[in-house]
């Protein structure tokens, strides 16, 4: 093969693929197509595969994503009926339903969405004038109202999005409920109030029960003891009783000797070791010392 | 200084002024688009200049040219390795990155502007230093000008795929900034190529390396590249290729060489492989048929006319909701924040804080679904889970929420995620909320901890009373036991002695019934010895006082020890008082 006739073929086969490349275009699965001719809208494609086109810059396929999307708005801070500050984050659910007002009214989804962000800002703070905080947080399940919030917003902006920016918002859902820095800082030193409150509570609580505890068991300790001694008197006052009783019966039989008896067992008691006793000498047995022999 | 080291010193300048602007451009990679192997460009082009600087500097202060030419083949590793690899991973993220308008593309334009104009910056630069690197540094002049034009041209297309951009011809700009993304790709490759064969080579023949790069000269020049490759080979490496057979027939057969590389390759887009933990969808001109592609190797028609996309099918995903996660793990600290940044969901009438993190961990169950109903499916997930974990604790308060039943707080969010999912169509199926922890903001987790803490000081108080109950009342149960045991040995002891006194007594009755008055006196005397046995007393003479009554027992402290006549005259003196005079009135 001489050299001519390659070159040849490879250019042909680059005009070839060049010209398939200039005369037909794919709309991908979940895509839409808007075909201009010389900047002129001609047709819209809505079928995926290969379609056919006049090469450019007679005809532009502009291909545009129909498919959902979802995009989170701004941070954004709005007042409620109540005149209580909330910062809001929303999100939407959307797609191109009118490709061809889509592709006139914004260049690129990103456009769309700033555009749908300040759409869905000016609709949020329209809603919530309309609203308490209490609709958004509260323990009252009554009181809350986020559905009907989301839809209030979703019926200001879904036909003005359509109209204007040719697309189609599905639902918009509030994705984030914050409250602004300032208020914040004043929600956190209640919340610290509030626990040291609790913390205190349950010092305070303890030393209650603990000293509580302490006292009774300082009142069982003194009845334990208050039983016990008592039970102890008695005891012994049985056996004193019965001692005096047997002493009794004892006497009984010589009151005199068991009273000399006992006197002297008294003064043997009695007399201690540092004791002086006095006598004289006419008691027993010093009067030994006057008396004559019991012999004369 | 001799002309082949000042070609050498310029050699190191132009090194120091090429790895600053490489390392400038990989900075800006990482830091503008987030390409993070332009870290790695942007370091070891940093590294490349403060090395050619440190040679500079070495060799202006004294270096020898044998030295300087020893270093001169680390310069060119450098360059050609770090900048090499740099710069390709570079711009395989960027081709691998999905295809979208970028953000700021109303400023296309004038970007594009300030790209021609540091074009022609780069113009003038070159125009400069050929005129200031001196001719006889040839190596150097030609490949500096080559890397200059190739700069001016990289440019000049990445300002006509902006302007195209501005004017809303995307799908030109896109394959413009192609083009150039691969050119970058290709002459990369050959920077890596070369530096490795640099590697095999001693520095003393590494000092003959030139700058240029053989795609440069071919594209640029137009000169034949597998007629530089040879002599490249001869003159750096000493093989001869040209003599040899297969040089010429390689450069006849050329073009049928190139043709049927190209075809091979078109016709290796007619095979995908799936791997196992994927899915694929083949679109035909871009309509996807429903059924998916399972894992394996599928045949298709080649490219253009049918594509395959794959989706990790299989693969359990998985994003954090409430906080923002960093790359590596964490601790789950109430008091140190969560990840890069952590979220506070007002509760309790918005007077109440709460933070939850949690991971959801979720699969595509519907391939189709989630390729073609919605354009970013897992954000819309990200989204319904916020608004579903909004709605459900709004209405409660903190302390509900910490003590919460979590399994079933989880298995709720998770069902509500999946009836939402599903009737979003988003293709996605949630396996599973995990609540990793439910705290208040780490601001004020402090003060909860206090609590908890407070909670502990009273629990250990109360047990501190218990335990001191629990030792004391046994304690006076002892005590108890004892003084009721004492009493009972006491009485005993009491009643022992009584009987036995009674007996006694009953029995010495009985036997002084025999001489009761002997008995008596007996008893008496002996009475008086035990009494008196070895104890003071006094004796006295019953005719010392008849007018007073003697006592029986001196009260007084002091002992008498005084002889009995002496004894008696103190007692005389000193006698208490009877009947109307003393102290017992």
């Amino acid at each position: 093969m001489s050299r001519i006739p390659v070159r040849w073929l490879a250019a042909a086969v680059i005009v070839l693929l060049i010209g398939l490349k200039a005369t037909t275009f794919t709309v991908r699965q979940g895509n839409t197509s808007v075909v201009t001719r010389l900047g002129k809208p001609t047709r819209v494609i809505t079928d995926p595969g290969l379609h056919l086109r006049w090469p450019w810059p007679v005809e532009t396929a502009n291909n545009i994503d129909s498919r959902r999307k979802a995009f989170t708005t701004r941070f954004a801070e709005t007042l409620t009926k109540d005149k209580k500050n909330v910062i809001l984050v929303n999100f939407a659910v959307w797609s191109v339903d009118d490709p061809l007002r889509f592709l006139q009214s914004v260049v690129s989804s990103s456009e769309a969405e700033a555009k749908l962000d300040g759409m869905i800002s000016n609709a949020k703070n329209a809603v919530m004038g309309n609203y308490d905080l209490s609709a958004l947080v509260s323990t009252d399940q009554d009181l809350l109202k986020i559905p009907d919030i989301e839809d209030a917003i979703l019926n200001e902006v879904k036909d003005q999005a359509l109209s204007k920016l040719g697309i189609r918002v599905w639902h918009v859902g509030i994705r984030r409920i914050a409250l602004p820095e300032e208020n914040v800082r004043y929600v956190f030193d209640q919340m610290r109030a509030e626990r040291s409150q609790f913390a205190a509570r349950a010092i305070a609580e303890g030393r209650r029960i603990a000293t509580a505890i302490r006292a009774q068991t300082e009142v069982e300790r003194a009845a334990i003891l208050a039983d016990a001694k008592e039970e102890a008197a008695q005891i012994r006052g049985q056996a004193e009783a019965e001692a005096a009783r047997l002493y009794a019966e004892a006497q009984q039989t010589d009151p005199r000797f068991f009273k000399f008896l006992r006197s002297l067992e008294a003064l043997k008691r009695l007399i201690g070791e540092k004791s002086t006793v006095i006598l004289r000498t006419d008691s027993d047995p010093f009067d030994l010392l006057e008396k004559e022999s019991p012999t004369k | 200084m001799n002309a082949e080291k000042q070609e050498l010193l310029w050699l190191f300048l132009v090194a120091v002024i090429a790895h600053i602007v490489f390392a400038l451009a990989g900075a800006a990679c990482f830091l503008v688009w987030e390409l993070h192997p332009g870290r790695l460009l942007g370091i070891g082009a940093a590294a490349g200049a403060a090395s050619s600087l440190g040679i500079l500097i070495q060799g202006i202060r004294g270096n020898s040219e044998q030295a300087l030419k020893r270093q001169q083949a680390v310069v060119y590793l450098a360059w050609y390795l770090l900048v090499g690899v740099g710069g390709a991973f570079a711009v395989i993220s960027f081709l691998k990155t999905p295809r979208a308008l970028p953000a700021g593309v109303d400023k296309a334009f004038p970007a594009a502007v300030f790209l021609l104009l540091g074009a022609f910056a780069a113009l003038v630069v070159r125009r400069v230093l050929l005129l200031a690197v001196p001719e006889r540094a040839e190596n150097l002049r030609y490949g500096l000008s080559l890397w200059l034009i190739n700069t001016v041209w990289s440019t000049v297309l990445a300002s006509t795929a902006l302007i195209l951009l501005s004017i809303k011809l995307h799908e030109i700009a896109f394959w413009a900034t192609q083009i150039l993304a691969y050119w970058t790709l290709l002459y990369s490759c050959e920077m890596i190529l070369r530096g490795v064969a640099l590697t095999a080579r001693s520095q003393a023949s590494a000092s003959s390396v030139s700058p240029n790069l053989l795609l440069f000269e071919s594209v640029y020049l137009g000169k034949n590249p597998f007629a530089r490759f040879g002599r490249l080979l001869l003159e750096e490496y000493g093989i001869d290729i040209g003599s040899s057979r297969v040089g010429p027939t390689l450069r006849r057969k050329l073009p049928l060489v190139i043709g049927g590389l190209v075809v091979a390759l078109w016709a290796l887009s007619a095979f995908a492989v799936i791997q196992p933990h994927e899915l694929g969808l083949r679109e035909r001109f871009g309509k996807s048929s429903r059924s998916a592609l399972s894992p394996g190797l599928h045949l298709k028609y080649p490219w253009p006319i049918e594509q395959v996309t794959r989706f990790p099918a299989q693969r359990l995903l998985s994003m954090t909701i409430g906080y923002e996660a960093l790359s590596r793990a964490q601790d789950m600290i109430w008091s140190r924040p969560h990840g890069r940044k952590e979220y506070r969901f007002p509760v309790g009438d918005g007077r109440e804080l709460i933070s939850i993190d949690a991971l959801l961990y979720y699969e595509i169950n519907d391939v189709f679904d989630y390729a073609y109903q919605t354009q970013n499916p897992d954000t819309i997930l990200a989204c319904l889970a916020y608004a579903a974990l909004s709605e459900r604790i709004v209405g409660s308060q903190l302390d509900e929420l910490l003590s919460v039943d979590r399994a079933s707080l989880s298995e709720e969010l998770a069902e509500t995620l999946n009836q939402r999912a599903t009737s979003e169509s988003l293709g996605l199926h949630v396996v599973q909320l995990c609540l990793e922890s439910i705290h208040p903001p780490f601001e004020v987790a402090d003060a909860y901890q206090r609590v908890v803490s407070s909670s502990l000081a009273k629990e250990a108080r109360v047990l501190r009373a218990n335990a001191y109950r629990e030792n004391v009342l046994p304690a006076a149960q002892a005590q108890a036991d004892s003084l009721v045991s004492l009493a009972r040995a006491d009485s005993c002891l009491r009643l022992g002695t009584a009987k036995g006194e009674a007996i006694a007594f009953i029995q010495t009755a009985t036997a002084r019934g025999v001489a009761p008055d002997l008995f008596d006196q007996h008893l008496r005397l002996g009475t008086l010895e035990a009494s008196l046995f070895e104890r003071q007393f006094v004796v006295l003479d019953r005719r010392i006082s008849t007018s007073r009554l003697q006592p029986w027992i001196d009260l007084r402290a002091k002992p008498l020890s005084v002889p009995l006549d002496q004894a008696n005259d103190d007692f005389e003196d000193t006698a208490i008082p009877w009947e109307g005079e003393g102290a017992f009135q």
